[in-house]
């Protein structure tokens, strides 16, 4: 048990990273199952147990540790061809993943048995058992290299060789010389250029002709002639020499049964130098890659807030500095000039403090691609659980997100996720009668609309149907059954409290808890819920959230003598509307927008500062024939529209718009949105405060939750 | 230490906030039988704090008011760059046009009690601690909330007797 919590903390980050990475893996090893494994993949999958072994090591966690050597032998034997991979295969090794995952996560904190182990431990043994399945055939012998080159080998190089010798490929030794300054890039463009095309077996130290200049030779298998060989190699210099297949052969015989020290009696707490040195560094270089493969280090959140409010402070008194500074100057009878490059100095930090609280905001992103890696996990492990077949696909991984956002809505995905599959995806059988493929589809994907990100989630499943939401929905007394819903509205009434439809509560989903739960999440963070569905063919839930609480580029508007600033996100449109625009009488007012009547609201009354203004005189046009009246509407609209132009903005609640009346537009810039603190969560419809210029703080609203405060849920 | 007390001084030379741990540094080891209130008055009613759950006095900004805040809280100001939540324990009891000050508290929840006069830091022994005046039971309900905040302590602060201030409370809120 790791007693030091900082210690402990660091280390199940870290572990995670390593084990998301390795299940994922493991998952898409699992697809190749049946066919000779993609050798990169494997390697990779080596690389993080191996890692992980380390780490595990290092943190005094020696039953975790040997497991995880156990662990490594399997896949050790499996890229050297040992091991085949069947679906058996495959999924003992997920599962033992899996099982790995718990240990460590377990162990960190004590809480693991021996029975745990003993378990792990055996099922990672029945996974060895099988190695002695697939002997490779070794038909392929090499020669061409030196005695002392060919000593270099791994066991695993070898194997490499006469896995490439029996596909038929040849052979070409790149001699390269690299200067000491750029080996770094130059080694890693040539290598990879070479990966793209064929095989890179293993890099050899060669003697380089100046001090300056390192040489190795690369051995490298490929399908291309050598003039294509020699293509890739000329931008580096490199001599290309087609190795004669022939002597191979002959050496052959002679060169396997020198071959290697048997695996198991090496030093297992050293690497094994083959993982590092395949396609990454020669293995001159090989300590090098024993270095952490990530130059990047872990903060926690709140360490960034302190020095985004440090950086703030800064600029407050940088800016006091600057006003002291010019008093000064005036009085010791300074002329124009200084003062003018005293002011440009000034400018110059105030912007480079803006950039630096900019920066700041940008270093709390996150991408999805952790969220979602375990999103599909998930659900593939759901549907195997339930019964059900799916292929999950997803997209849109590198999109970012405030760390805090992404935390918050990993529940929600999960859960639509787990709605998806219980509800939407069929059983096989009843698939192949809808006459689909028996495995259904998933899809994750994720994109930003503007500041906002729409993160989607849709299935090819059963879809909903909307006469059975309506009936329900009766049921519970969330509509009574004469009133008229959109197609749209009656979908959404899935998201009512205490909404399930799900005949029996099952272990997955169907218990009444939930959608709600994830409306009300998304809310909260300003964002919305989009679901759309077509009977028998799919059902599409869309998340939209903001991209960033802290940055947001707003629109600032004026109301009873205050200022507010609104997401950009969140207004559709700004118009200046004329008060003969407006229809209705006080109370229930509208106006017509894009051929539909949008309720007109006040954004005082939102706010609680007041109720409407009047904007016009009632009862003139109305009581006049028509003709006579579009005459004196002209007229009227003619001498207000001088007088009084309403400012609207058009935002969306829900599904529907609405019209929001409110008293000056003062334009839009980049904000910078403050916590309110603990009590901000009590205050809704408020994401924080902004600073503005004078010392006043502008709030920034959360148009959707106001709206829905005021329970215009139109 | 030391880097605090300058922090505290700059901070009282260039914004005029009063550093308040002042009679902690004289008193020494006397410290421990005694107690230290920030005692100031608002809206004509006085209170007390212990000092430990202030961070300091500033004049208080102009304060932008919140929709539906919670009871006592009036809005919302900036002080040094930082969102501070600005409390009204009188509940706009004759409210008075002249500059007014906000007593910081320490704690997440970010707030600044706001105060008419500050009387200053009333150094006392635990025992002349006394039980609060009793209160009128015309208060409405929305001032019973905010009594919650209150306790049932009072001390002497300028020859009259002011409500003690359950500041830990108010901290946590």
């Amino acid at each position: 048990m790791i007693e030091d919590k900082a210690l402990l903390s660091e280390y199940l980050s870290e572990s995670e990273e390593l084990l998301d990475s390795l299940l994922a893996d493991l998952d898409r090893l699992a697809e190749q199952a049946n066919a000779d494994p993609d050798i990169n993949l494997v390697n990779r999958i080596f690389r993080t147990v191996h890692s992980l072994k380390g780490l595990s090591g290092m943190m005094g966690l020696a039953e975790v540790q040997s497991l995880a050597h156990e662990f490594e032998d399997i896949l050790d034997d499996l890229r050297l061809g040992k091991l085949g991979i069947d679906e058996e295969a495959a999924g003992a090794l997920q599962e033992a993943g899996a099982g790995l995952a718990a240990l460590v996560a377990g162990a960190a904190r004590g809480a693991v048995t021996q029975d745990d182990f003993d378990r792990l431990s055996e099922l990672l043994t029945a996974i060895t058992r099988r190695s002695q399945a697939r002997a490779r055939k070794d038909d392929g012998e090499l020669i061409g290299l030196s005695e002392r080159e060919r000593q270099l080998l791994t066991e695993y190089e070898l194997h490499r060789i006469s896995e490439n010798l029996s596909a038929g490929r040849t052979f070409y030794a790149i001699t390269v010389q690299l200067e000491v300054g750029s080996l770094d890039t130059q080694y890693r463009s040539l290598t990879s250029n070479l990966a793209e095309r064929g095989e890179l077996i293993t890099t050899l130290p060669e003697t380089a002709s100046a001090a300056t200049l390192v040489a190795f030779k690369l051995l490298f298998a490929t399908q291309l002639k050598e003039a294509d060989v020699k293509r890739i190699a000329k931008p580096f210099a490199g001599r290309v020499s087609k190795m004669n297949q022939s002597p191979w052969r002959r050496a052959g015989a002679a060169l396997r049964g020198v071959g290697r020290k048997p695996k198991k009696t090496t030093d297992t707490s050293t690497p094994p130098k083959s993982s590092e040195a395949i396609g990454t560094l020669p293995p001159t270089f090989a300590q090098e890659s024993l270095h952490p493969l990530s130059p990047s280090v872990r903060v926690e959140l709140a360490q960034i807030d302190e020095l985004s409010g440090l950086a703030h402070e800064l600029s407050i008194e940088a800016e006091r500095l600057t006003s002291m500074a010019d008093r000064f100057l005036v009085a010791a009878g300074f002329g124009a000039r200084e003062r003018f490059d005293l002011r440009l100095s000034a400018r110059r930090i105030e912007r480079d403090f803006l950039e630096l609280e900019e920066r700041l905001v940008e270093l709390r992103m996150v991408s999805l691609a952790q969220t979602f890696t375990r999103a599909a996990r998930l659900a593939t492990r759901l549907a195997r659980e339930l019964g059900k077949s799916v292929s999950v696909e997803v997209a849109g991984r590198e999109t970012h997100l405030d760390k805090m956002i992404v935390d918050r809505i990993a529940d929600a995905i999960y859960h639509v996720l787990r709605n998806a599959i219980d509800h939407g995806i069929e059983l096989p059988d009843k698939r192949r009668l809808a006459g689909k493929s028996a495995r259904g589809k998933i899809r994750i994907e994720a994109g930003l609309e503007g500041t906002r990100c729409a993160i989607a989630i849709s299935d090819d499943g059963r879809g909903i149907d909307k006469d059975e939401v309506r009936a329900r929905a009766v049921e519970i007394g969330a509509i009574n059954d004469q009133e008229e819903l959109t197609d749209e509205e009656a979908l959404r009434l899935i998201l009512h409290p205490g909404f399930s439809t799900a005949d029996k509560v099952s272990e997955v989903s169907g218990r009444g808890v939930g959608l709600d739960a994830v409306e009300r999440t998304l809310y909260e963070l300003g964002g919305e819920i989009r679901i759309s569905s077509e009977i028998g063919k799919t059902t599409r839930f869309e998340m939209v959230v903001p991209t960033t609480l802290v940055l947001i580029p707003a629109f600032l508007v004026r109301v009873s003598d205050w200022r507010y600033a609104i997401n950009v996100g969140q207004i559709i449109e700004l118009l200046y509307i004329s008060p003969d625009d407006i229809l209705g009488r006080d109370g229930k007012r509208s106006i017509n927008w894009r051929n539909s009547t949008l309720p007109l609201i006040e954004l005082r009354y939102l706010l609680g500062l007041g109720g409407a203004r009047v904007l016009r005189q009632t009862g003139a046009v109305e009581a006049m024939t028509p003709g006579a009246a579009a005459f004196s509407h002209e007229l009227a609209s003619q001498a207000q529209a001088q007088r009084i132009r309403v400012p609207v903005f058009i935002t969306r609640a829900g599904d529907r718009h609405v019209a929001v009346a409110v008293e000056n537009f003062e334009g839009q810039r980049e904000i910078i949105v403050k916590s309110l603190g603990a009590l901000g969560s009590k205050i809704k419809g408020v994401l924080g405060g902004v600073d503005l210029e004078g010392g006043d703080v502008a709030l920034v609203l959360d148009l959707p939750s106001l709206l829905f405060l005021r329970s215009l849920r139109l | 230490m030391a880097k605090e007390r300058r922090k505290k001084w700059r901070d009282a030379l260039t914004l005029g906030v009063l550093p308040l741990d002042l009679a902690d540094e004289k008193s020494g080891e006397n410290l421990t039988d005694q107690i230290s209130f920030l005692a100031f008055e608002v809206g004509g009613q006085g209170f007390a704090i212990g000092v430990e759950h202030t961070e300091g006095v500033v004049d208080c900004p102009r304060v932008t008011p919140l929709p539906g805040p919670p009871d006592g809280v009036i809005g919302v100001t900036s002080v040094r760059g930082k969102m501070t939540i600005v409390m009204d324990l009188s509940l706009g009891a004759n409210p008075k046009d002249e500059k007014r000050r906000l007593v910081l508290l320490k704690g997440d929840a970010q707030l600044g009690l706001l105060a008419d006069n500050i009387d200053g830091v009333v150094v006392i022994k635990p025992d002349e601690v006394g039980s609060a005046q009793p209160r009128k039971a015309s208060a409405g309900s929305a001032k019973s909330a905010t009594k919650s905040w209150l306790t049932d302590k009072s001390i002497k602060s300028r020859g009259r007797v002011v409500t003690v201030i359950d500041g830990e409370r108010l901290a946590g809120a």
